[in-house]
C-alpha cells in the first residue's frame, strides 16, 4: 500500500490548491469613498478626477483679476515623473478644456507653433489681407503641473502614492501666484491563497 | 495490462515526453545556434527574432520576450523590441501580483519534483529584470522619447531598489534567526554530496568574483544618470552617477560625471570626498560653465561578449536502496571578454574605456543566491524518485528484485528498469538564461567641439581592430553611442538628446 500513498499525496496537494485558486489578488484604494479601481497603475479615472479637482480649485483660489479681464494663459505639458507611461499630453487637454470652458481665461498653444508659422507665412505670400507678424498677444501666466509617483512595499501589501502639482506662473513679475496638489493613495494586496 | 506499478511513472513519463522536443528543448543549444551563431558572425537576425517571437507563450514567455526583444534592437527595429520587452515586463508584473501560494505555481512545483526544475515558469532574476527596462529605456530614446525613456529608468531602479530592500531584510531575518541549519537543503544530506555543492559554490563565487550582489548594476545606473542628464534634471543625475561610482569606483567617466555635477549642485561635503578619492577627475570644470560651450557631451557604451551560460553538474546522491543523483546548473570559468578600448573623437583628448559590470558576474551572484531553492527541490525529486524505485520493486511487500519467481515479476523489472531509465533522462538541471545578453559593459565620456554638427568616433581596441561611426553632436547636447561587439560583428545605436 506504500505505493498508493505515495501517489496520493501530489494528488491532495494539488486539488488542495485548486480549491484555493478563487482567492484572488485584491486591491483597494485608500480613501474608501473613491470608487473601485481595477489596478494600482494611473486610470483614467484617476486623470479625470485630477483633472477635475486642481481645475475647481484654481478657480476657486487662484488670485485672478476680478475685473472681468481674460487673462491669456500657457499651458506647459504636464511632466511625467511615475514609472508609468501615462498619455500626459490626455491630462493636459483636460485641463486646458476644462479651463476654456469656465469662461475666465484666454489661451495660448505653444504645441501647434510651427503649424502658427507656417500658415502666417503663407499668407503673407498669398493672402490679401494677411495677419501681420507680431500682432499676437503675450501669455500673462504659465501653468505647468507634475506627476510624481513613490511606491512601497511591506509583505504582501503595495502602497501606490500619486502626487499631482499644478503651480500658476505670473510672467510679468515671475513669481509663482497659485499652487495646489492634488493626491491620490492606491494600496494592492497580495492574497495568500 | 500494465503492472499496478507502472502507473506512478506513466504520468510524469507522459509529461517529460510532452515537454517539449524541438531546437530549444535544451536552453543554451537551441539559442546558440539559432541566435547567437547569427549574432556572431553579423548576419540578418530578423529570422531569429521571428523565430523568438513565436516562441513569447507559456511557461517561458518572460525569457524568449526578453531575447525577441534584445536581437530586434540590435538589428534597430525599436517598435518590435519594445512590444516584445513589454510582454517580458506585463508578465513579470503579473508573477509579482500572483497570490503568495497561488494554486498554478503550487501545480508547477509539484510537476517539478516529479519531473525537473524546467516545469516551472520562468522568473527572470532582478538583474534580467532591470536590464529590460535599461534596453526598453534604449528603445524610447531611439523613438526620441525622452518621458518613456525616464519611465523605463524608474522602472529599472525601483527593480533594483526592491532586490535591495529584499535582499537586506532576508539578510536581517538570516542574523535574528542565528540557525543556518535551519534553512540548509543539505543539512541531512551525506557528506560526498556536501563536498561537490561546496566545489560548485566555489566556483560560482570565483565567476561572481568582485559582485557584492546580483542585482544592483552600475551600467544600468550609469544609463539612468545620462537620461536624466538629457532631461535636465541633474540632481537624478548625479545620484545615479554616484551610485554606479560604489560599483565601479575605477571607472573615469563615472568619477568625472560625479564631480562635474557635484560642483553645479554645490555638494561641498560630496565634492571634497570626491576630490579626495578621485584625485584624477578632481579638476574637472563644474557642469553648465564656460569650459563646455560649443562643446556637446558624447557618451560611448561598449558591450562586448555573450553572458556566460549555465552548464549541468551531476551530483552523487546515494539514497536508500541504491546510488542516486542530483544534477544542479553551474556556471564553469569563462575568462572576460573585456578589451581595452580607446576612444578617439576630433577636438577630445583620447578617452580609455573602463568596466561598469560583468553581467556574467551577477548572474554566477544570481544562481548563487538562488541554489538553496534548487537543491531544495532536487532532494525531494531524488527522494520521491527512489521512493517510486523502491515501491516499483516492491510487489506484495517484497524486497528490491526479491521476488524473480513471482507471477508480478515481469511487470516489476519492467518497472523498475522504466523507472530507473525515467529518473536518469527526466534529471536535467533548469539551464534557461537570458543568453542574448553581454558579458561586459564598458563607458567613457568626452567633451568634443560641436560646431560642425557632426564627428566620426573611432573605437580601437588594444589587441587590433576597431571600429569608425558617424556621430552627431549638439552644442550642450548629450549624444549616446552604444556599441555591441559579439565576436566580430558590430552593432551601433547613436542616440541624440532630443
Amino acid at each position: 500500500m506504500k505505493s498508493a500513498n505515495l501517489l496520493l499525496l501530489p494528488a491532495a496537494a494539488l486539488a488542495a490548491a485548486l480549491l484555493l485558486a478563487g482567492c484572488a489578488t485584491t486591491i483597494d484604494y485608500g480613501d474608501p469613498t473613491s470608487t473601485k479601481p481595477l489596478s494600482t497603475d494611473f486610470g483614467s479615472s484617476d486623470l479625470q478626477q485630477t483633472a477635475t479637482a486642481m481645475v475647481d480649485s484654481m478657480l476657486a483660489t487662484a488670485p485672478l483679476p476680478a475685473d472681468g479681464h481674460r487673462p491669456v494663459l500657457i499651458i506647459d505639458p504636464v511632466k511625467n515623473k511615475t514609472m508609468q507611461h501615462i498619455d500626459t499630453e490626455s491630462i493636459t487637454d483636460s485641463i486646458r478644456t476644462r479651463l476654456i470652458r469656465s469662461g475666465r481665461f484666454t489661451f495660448q498653444d505653444r504645441t501647434t507653433e510651427a503649424s502658427l508659422q507656417q500658415e502666417l507665412a503663407y499668407q503673407q505670400q498669398a493672402a490679401a489681407n494677411p495677419v501681420q507678424f507680431g500682432q499676437q498677444v503675450a501669455a500673462e501666466y504659465m501653468l505647468t503641473a507634475n506627476l510624481s509617483e513613490i511606491e512601497q512595499k511591506f509583505g504582501r501589501v503595495t502602497d501606490v502614492y500619486y502626487k499631482f502639482t499644478l503651480n500658476l506662473r505670473n510672467l510679468r513679475t515671475g513669481t509663482i501666484d497659485w499652487a495646489d496638489e492634488k493626491e491620490i493613495r492606491k494600496t494592492k494586496v497580495r492574497s495568500i491563497f | 495490462m500494465l503492472p499496478r506499478t507502472l502507473h506512478p511513472i506513466a504520468a510524469p513519463l507522459a509529461a517529460a515526453l510532452l515537454a517539449g522536443c524541438g531546437t530549444f528543448s535544451h536552453y543554451p543549444t537551441g539559442v546558440n545556434q539559432v541566435v547567437l551563431g547569427p549574432m556572431d558572425r553579423g548576419e540578418d537576425l530578423r529570422p531569429a527574432t521571428a523565430e523568438l517571437v513565436s516562441r513569447i507563450q507559456g511557461r517561458d514567455e518572460v525569457l524568449f520576450a526578453s531575447e525577441a526583444g534584445r536581437t530586434a534592437q540590435l538589428y534597430g527595429d525599436y517598435a518590435a523590441s519594445r512590444d516584445a520587452f513589454d510582454k517580458a515586463i506585463a508578465r513579470t508584473a503579473a508573477q509579482g501580483d500572483e497570490a503568495v501560494f497561488a494554486a498554478r505555481v503550487a501545480a508547477q512545483q509539484a510537476s517539478a519534483v516529479l519531473v525537473n526544475d524546467k516545469a516551472i515558469e520562468y522568473r527572470a532574476p532582478a538583474y534580467e529584470q532591470a536590464l529590460v527596462h535599461h534596453y526598453q529605456a534604449l528603445n524610447y530614446l531611439g523613438s526620441r522619447d525622452l518621458d518613456g525613456a525616464g519611465v523605463e529608468i524608474r522602472r529599472a531602479n525601483r527593480v533594483q531598489e526592491e532586490a535591495l530592500r529584499q535582499h537586506d531584510a532576508e539578510v536581517a531575518k538570516a542574523a535574528s534567526r542565528n540557525d543556518s541549519s535551519a534553512s540548509d537543503p543539505l543539512a541531512d544530506a551525506p557528506s560526498e554530496t556536501r563536498t561537490a555543492v561546496s566545489k560548485a559554490y566555489a566556483g560560482l563565487d570565483e565567476l561572481a568574483g568582485q559582485a557584492k550582489n546580483s542585482f544592483l548594476n552600475a551600467a544600468v545606473f550609469f544609463l539612468s544618470a545620462v537620461v536624466w542628464e538629457m532631461r535636465g534634471e541633474a540632481n537624478d543625475a548625479y545620484i545615479d552617477y554616484k551610485r554606479a561610482l560604489e560599483l565601479a569606483p575605477s571607472t573615469p567617466a563615472l568619477q568625472t560625471s560625479a564631480i562635474r555635477l557635484a560642483k553645479r549642485l554645490g555638494m561641498r561635503e560630496d565634492l571634497a570626498d570626491l576630490s579626495r578619492r578621485f584625485p584624477d577627475a578632481a579638476s574637472t570644470p563644474a557642469a553648465g560653465t564656460e569650459a563646455y560651450a560649443g562643446k556637446a557631451h558624447l557618451v560611448v557604451m561598449v558591450e562586448e561578449g555573450h553572458v556566460a551560460q549555465k552548464a549541468d553538474l551531476y551530483i552523487p546522491f546515494p539514497v536508500s536502496g541504491g546510488l542516486g543523483a542530483i544534477n544542479i546548473p553551474v556556471y564553469g570559468k569563462c575568462p572576460s571578454p573585456a578589451g581595452r578600448i580607446t576612444l578617439h573623437v576630433p577636438g577630445a583628448p583620447d578617452a580609455p574605456l573602463a568596466p561598469l559590470c560583468r553581467i556574467s558576474s551577477l548572474a554566477a551572484r544570481a544562481l548563487s543566491e538562488r541554489m538553496p531553492g534548487i537543491l531544495a527541490r532536487q532532494i525531494a525529486r531524488a527522494v520521491a524518485k527512489s521512493a517510486a524505485l523502491g515501491a516499483a520493486g516492491n510487489i506484495d511487500g517484497g524486497h528490491y528484485h526479491g521476488h524473480g519467481h513471482d507471477q508480478h515479476s515481469g511487470g516489476a523489472d519492467a518497472a523498475v528498469l522504466l523507472l530507473s531509465l525515467y529518473n536518469v533522462a527526466s534529471e536535467q538541471a533548469d539551464l534557461r538564461s537570458w543568453l542574448t545578453l553581454p558579458d561586459t559593459i564598458q563607458a567613457a565620456e568626452a567633451w568634443p567641439d560641436a560646431s560642425s554638427g557632426t564627428a566620426t568616433a573611432s573605437l580601437r581596441w588594444a589587441g587590433g581592430g576597431g571600429i569608425d561611426l558617424p556621430v552627431t553632436l549638439a552644442p550642450g547636447k548629450t549624444t549616446l553611442l552604444y556599441v555591441t561587439r559579439a565576436d566580430w560583428a558590430f552593432y551601433s545605436h547613436a542616440f541624440v538628446q532630443p
